[in-house]
């Protein structure tokens, strides 16, 4: 148990997370310019000691659009990951819990396996038109049925445990026991899935950005920024090349903090979960 | 083996209905009438006279409850008319109709090309943990996990089309054009699957029958690539069968950069315009093919696997 903790990946992921967070939540004091700025002197030129990413083609310092552009991807990924695990966990419980409810719940979870997650957030947001918030629910809605899953089979195995059992006898309520004795043992694999499932929403925030349907300019986004520099790449490939950087580094970030979180909370997931797990994310 | 393809087919309806609602709902949710635009398009004005508009709702049943509309539109979407584009005026069926052959040929490719690079290198890797092909595989994975499939394709195009001027840029028709997208989600769907496959083949490995075959004198290629590669295919497959599903419609962004016209660009360019009509439509095609891929997969599953059969297989 102890030795995982000690793996590699997991550090280097946790590190590489802590970077992440700090720079989003410091933006102002750590970027060396203004986002929005214009420097229209330096337009698409490339690295330079004044600009360390180079400008992009308004004249704009990459490097820093790069790290504002932590904020809505980080944030938006955290919160959208929070709102669809607590939903999905609240529900799976539940479901374990009260068989009555299980049935349904499975049906209603199938129906959103049956669309790819990118497609279902096109659809919300077909219906809402891009923006943020539109952007949250469209991600939060293919995101939940997944942990509902986990936390069901969790759940339910738990339920069978002496110990709730004992709960029971002594009279306990089903709130009692669905809060103490069966969440606490729900928890690590959510907690796994979820930090996991953070860098899936980074690559969607990105890849509905590139489309043009997700944050709407002029907040720096790192797909917007990737889709803007496809033009020019031929004359100046920083641009799409760092937001491209970017956007790998911090899902590899988490996925190296998750994988290692999987390992020393989770050992021994199910592998008949994989596709459950990978594809509604 | 029967019963468990009738059960699995049964457990089909509810999912295909719940489909159905969410495609009817995509279009009630929309906002704007669909009578008004109908008659923008047809008078060419933007305001076209209330009465007409109060008319045509009448006539398309706009006016009804909605589970009343449901079952209007249950009927007339099962006998093929799913409406026409507001933007074309091309008939739904006929606009997915010409999508789905390029969607097919791109996620067929993508499969079987991901499927190169998957299983000797899972089994490789297997075979020889901790060596450099296992290392060299498992970074490489690692990176194609977390590199989201238009990163891939944006390198891929840069390098190959941009910088040496091998391959077209973007472009549907020529075998030349399928090469930088097939390759592009290729590389990004073998990465968790070469995983998976390793996972796999180690488990089978460690198996009594792996023992015997060794101790037969079977050389080690012949036990690595044929008795226990052939028990470490099934989950791989059912993930790969996911996978293709996911490629058909939800290559999204993929198709968006080589203008590949498959039912991903439709369904983008469709919700970019709020063409409602098409969205549905392509909504529908993509969770039907989604749904019957997986019943495929399962289905191949069996037919491999006798010990599915036999009850293994939970809803």
């Amino acid at each position: 148990m102890k030795d995982r903790w000690k793996s590699p990946g997991m550090l280097l992921g946790m590190v590489l997370c802590a970077i992440l967070v700090f720079f989003a939540v410091f933006a102002p004091q750590v970027a060396p310019h203004d986002p929005d700025r214009q420097h229209l002197a330096h337009r698409l030129e490339g690295p330079s000691a004044e600009f360390p990413l180079g400008a992009d083609k308004l004249g704009r310092c990459v490097a820093s659009r790069i790290i504002y552009g932590l904020r809505p991807s980080l944030g938006l990924a955290v919160t959208i990951t929070a709102l669809a695990g607590f939903i999905g966990t609240s529900l799976g419980i539940f479901a374990a819990y009260f068989k009555a409810l299980d049935a349904l719940l499975m049906r209603i979870t199938d129906c959103f396996f049956a669309f790819p997650g990118i497609v279902m957030a096109l659809i919300a947001i077909s219906i809402l038109g891009p923006g943020e918030t539109s952007l949250m629910i469209a991600l939060a809605l293919p995101g939940w049925p997944k942990y509902a899953r986990v936390a069901r089979s969790k759940a339910l195995s738990i339920r069978e445990c002496g110990y709730v059992e004992a709960s029971r006898a002594i009279g306990a309520g089903p709130f009692y026991i669905l809060r103490h004795c069966i969440l606490p043992g729900v928890l690590p694999s959510v907690v796994t899935i979820s930090t996991l499932g953070i860098g899936g929403k980074i690559i969607h925030i990105a890849g509905l950005g590139f489309l043009g349907l997700g944050v709407q300019p002029p907040v720096p986004e790192w797909g917007t920024m990737l889709i803007k520099g496809l033009p020019v790449i031929e004359v100046a490939p920083h641009v799409s090349l760092s937001a491209m950087a970017a956007i790998s580094l911090s899902v590899l970030a988490f996925t190296m903090l998750g994988e290692g979180l999987r390992d020393v909370l989770d050992p021994r997931s199910n592998l008949s979960d994989w596709r459950k797990l990978q594809f509604a994310s | 083996m029967f019963p468990f393809i009738l059960k699995r087919i049964a457990a089909l309806a509810p999912v295909l209905f719940g489909v159905s609602v969410a495609a009817f709902l995509s279009l009630s949710l929309s906002p704007g009438n669909p009578a008004e635009i109908a008659l923008r398009a047809l008078t060419a004005s933007e305001t076209p006279p209330k009465a007409a508009v109060m008319e045509l709702e009448k006539e398309m049943g706009l006016d009804r409850p909605l589970y009343v509309q449901y079952w209007r539109w249950l009927g007339r979407t099962l006998k093929g008319d799913l409406g026409h584009s507001y933007q074309t005026g091309q008939s739904v069926v006929s606009a997915i109709g010409q999508a789905l052959g390029p969607s097919a040929q791109l996620a067929g490719a993508s499969i079987l090309l991901a499927l190169v690079i998957i299983l000797p290198f899972g089994a490789l890797s297997a075979a020889m943990p901790g060596s450099w092909v296992d290392r060299a595989a498992m970074t490489g994975s690692m990176i194609a996990v977390s590199t989201p499939d238009f990163c891939v394709g944006v390198v891929l195009f840069l390098v190959l089309s941009v910088q040496m001027d091998l391959l077209p840029v973007a472009g549907y028709g020529s075998f030349s054009n399928l090469v930088l997208p097939a390759v592009t989600l290729a590389v990004a769907s073998s990465g968790i699957t070469t995983r998976l496959m390793r996972t796999c083949m180690i488990q089978s490995l460690e198996e009594k029958y792996v023992i015997t075959a060794r101790s037969k004198g079977m050389g080690e290629w012949r036990v690595t690539g044929l008795h226990a590669m052939k028990n470490a295919l099934p989950p791989v497959l059912t993930y790969l069968g996911a996978q293709m599903g996911y490629l058909f419609g939800g290559a999204v962004v993929v198709e968006s950069i080589f203008l590949w016209p498959g039912l991903g660009s439709l369904l983008v360019d469709a919700v970019r315009a709020r063409d409602m009509y098409v969205v549905q439509g392509c909504i529908l095609v993509i969770a039907c093919v989604y749904v019957l891929i997986n019943l495929a997969v399962d289905m191949l599953q069996v037919w491999l696997d006798p010990r599915v059969r036999e009850g293994a297989y939970e809803g």
